[in-house]
């Protein structure tokens, strides 16, 4: 088997290079993240003049330096859903399982490929996101620098992060098979789901928010101090790291099952 | 060279049927024609065979072992279905060596396959702007790439000018020739039992015909005769007489069964009738088809 994955690896690798919109979908999650990154931290610091004692007090230059990550994570989610429903929209599906019949390597290949895609890329942004960010706030407010204590480890996180999210929108995309619901659903678990926990009682929010997948981003793994109630950053990957397995254990259960 | 054994297939979507305990075995070294009216399952029968379906009953196997359970399935089956299965995205190049990649296949092959589809000057283009016809071509390439011993190939004209017609039904007969089992699907009669030597005739999942291409169509040679005559009513009493039947009667023209064209020739002369027009009636190729997928019981013997 091992010699057979090396060929798949090779394969997913090819059909990802050979589509422009996977390339495009990547380049913009960079080239965005960075930029909204960017302007949020211009912003901080133009307004650091008249932020509250309390924010002073909980201010995490190496966090705010990530926050175009919540940008970054709909571009890769998309990228994700994409990898997968891209082949069942145009019909793929049936000459990658004629080649692949067993069907778990095929998903197992295609992760590999696209979340290896996806974590390079969020690294990609991570990095350079914190560096600007830093530069931004130097002199004017107080930043972080690369060495501190756990500087390094929630920058690299953040890019884990996003690879992990890339992982979740694949298994959904296998789930529902169809783009706009995989889109839609990937969404909703990102963005409406922490909108409508925000909206529910304190005690709620501090119990059940920190297990969501946008607050383990944010709160816990790309986070120098951990946020009030949220998970510790290893915590949080493994939490975050155990969806995404589960997700695509439900997957690969659901793709060798049904007829394609 | 492996064979295809089906042996009771069943698939059923909801509540229809679409393969109804199939049985058949398509042998090497000679080209099967898989014939049924569109809706009969064929194609059902082919990604059953292919594993991109699960039967409900019964195990297709090629040379004895599940598709599933090939170690490289694409050297020992080759297969053009009649979904498209290519995104338009990608080029014609890139489909073929992600495919070559997957199964531990040389570069090498896919430009000999390019060349071998006539493809080679399109390979770099997108197949979303292709043709039904060359997108049927490289079709065929993903199911040559592999140089299988089994192709299954349905409704591969589809799309084809008269000159890719041509081309496919030559390229089949080659791989049969060369000792290889080829499977290949159509709706229409005519066009395999040029190229066919066997044929498997399915309706509605079930198979009721599994027999030679001639054996089949010397079914259609029923002996209806035309004949024109400015007497018609003396035309019945003869032919009644001698043990014909009348088919059909219109103003001067009768269809008369059960007696052959010279034989209706002798009793006019002999009686000094006039025949303006004496005309053995063959059936179409189709007529027999239509006949065939119309009748309840299988007919035929497996092989």
């Amino acid at each position: 088997m091992i010699v057979t994955y090396d060929r798949l690896l090779r394969a997913e690798w090819t059909k990802l290079r050979s589509l422009r919109s996977s390339g495009w979908t990547m380049v913009a999650m960079v080239v965005s993240s960075i930029a909204l990154g960017t302007l949020l931290c211009a912003v901080v610091a133009a307004h650091w003049s008249s932020a509250s004692a309390a924010d002073r007090a909980s201010w995490d230059p190496t966090n705010q330096s990530l926050v175009g990550t919540i940008f970054g994570q709909l571009a890769v989610a998309v990228f994700g859903v994409l990898a997968v429903t891209g082949e069942y929209a145009s019909g793929t599906i049936r000459a990658s399982v004629a080649a692949v019949p067993k069907r778990t390597p095929l998903l197992v290949a295609k992760a590999a490929v696209y979340g290896g895609v996806a974590l390079v890329s969020g690294e990609i942004v991570s990095l350079i996101s914190f560096f600007i960010g830093q530069r931004i706030f130097q002199g004017r407010v107080p930043y972080a620098t690369f060495g501190q204590p756990g500087v390094a480890r929630a920058v690299l996180l953040a890019g884990v992060y996003l690879a992990l999210i890339c992982l979740i929108a694949m298994a959904l995309g296998v789930v529902l098979r169809h783009t706009a619901g995989a889109i839609t659903a990937i969404v909703a678990l990102l963005l409406v789901l922490p909108a409508i926990t925000a909206a529910l009682p304190t005690s709620f929010q501090n119990s059940v928010g920190r297990f969501l997948p946008e607050q383990i981003g944010g709160g816990s793994m790309g986070a120098v101090v951990p946020e009030p109630h949220a998970l510790g950053p290893w915590v949080g990957t493994a939490v975050l790291a155990g969806y995404a397995l589960v997700a695509m254990l439900l997957a690969g259960r659901m793709l060798a099952r049904r007829d394609v | 060279m492996d064979s295809i054994e089906i042996s009771g297939l069943t698939k059923r979507y909801g509540d229809t049927t679409a393969v109804d305990d199939l049985t058949f075995t398509v042998s090497p070294g000679r080209v099967t024609g898989f014939l049924g009216p569109n809706g009969a399952g064929k194609s059902t029968t082919m990604r059953l065979v292919l594993g991109l379906d699960r039967p409900d009953a019964g195990i297709a196997t090629i040379g004895g072992t599940r598709y599933a359970d090939l170690a490289e399935p694409m050297r020992r089956v080759g297969a053009l279905l009649e979904a498209r299965a290519l995104h338009p995205g990608r080029t014609a190049r890139n489909h073929l060596r992600y495919l070559a990649y997957s199964q531990g296949i040389a570069p090498a092959r896919v430009e000999q396959m390019l060349e071998l589809v006539g493809l080679a000057d399109v390979a770099d283009k997108r197949v979303g702007g292709f043709s039904l016809g060359m997108g049927q071509r490289l079709g065929v390439a993903v199911a040559l790439l592999g140089d299988p011993s089994v192709l299954m190939l349905d409704e591969p004209v589809n799309g084809l000018d008269i000159e890719g017609v041509r081309w496919i039904r030559t390229l089949l007969r080659d791989l049969a020739d060369e000792g290889r089992t080829v499977l290949l699907s159509s709706h229409l009669l005519s066009e395999v039992s040029v190229t066919a030597d066997h044929l498997v005739v399915i309706r509605g999942g079930r198979l009721v015909a599994n027999c030679s291409t001639a054996e089949l169509l010397d079914r259609g040679n029923d002996n209806e005769v035309l004949v024109v005559t400015p007497e018609p009513d003396r035309l019945a009493g003869l032919v009644r007489a001698s043990g014909g039947r009348i088919l059909a009667v219109d103003g001067d023209q009768v269809s008369v069964g059960d007696l052959t064209a010279p034989r209706i020739g002798e009793l006019a002369a002999a009686d000094r009738l006039v025949l303006h027009e004496l005309t053995p009636q063959r059936a179409s190729l189709e007529d027999t088809f239509v006949e065939l997928t119309r009748e309840l019981s299988p007919v035929g013997s497996a092989s």
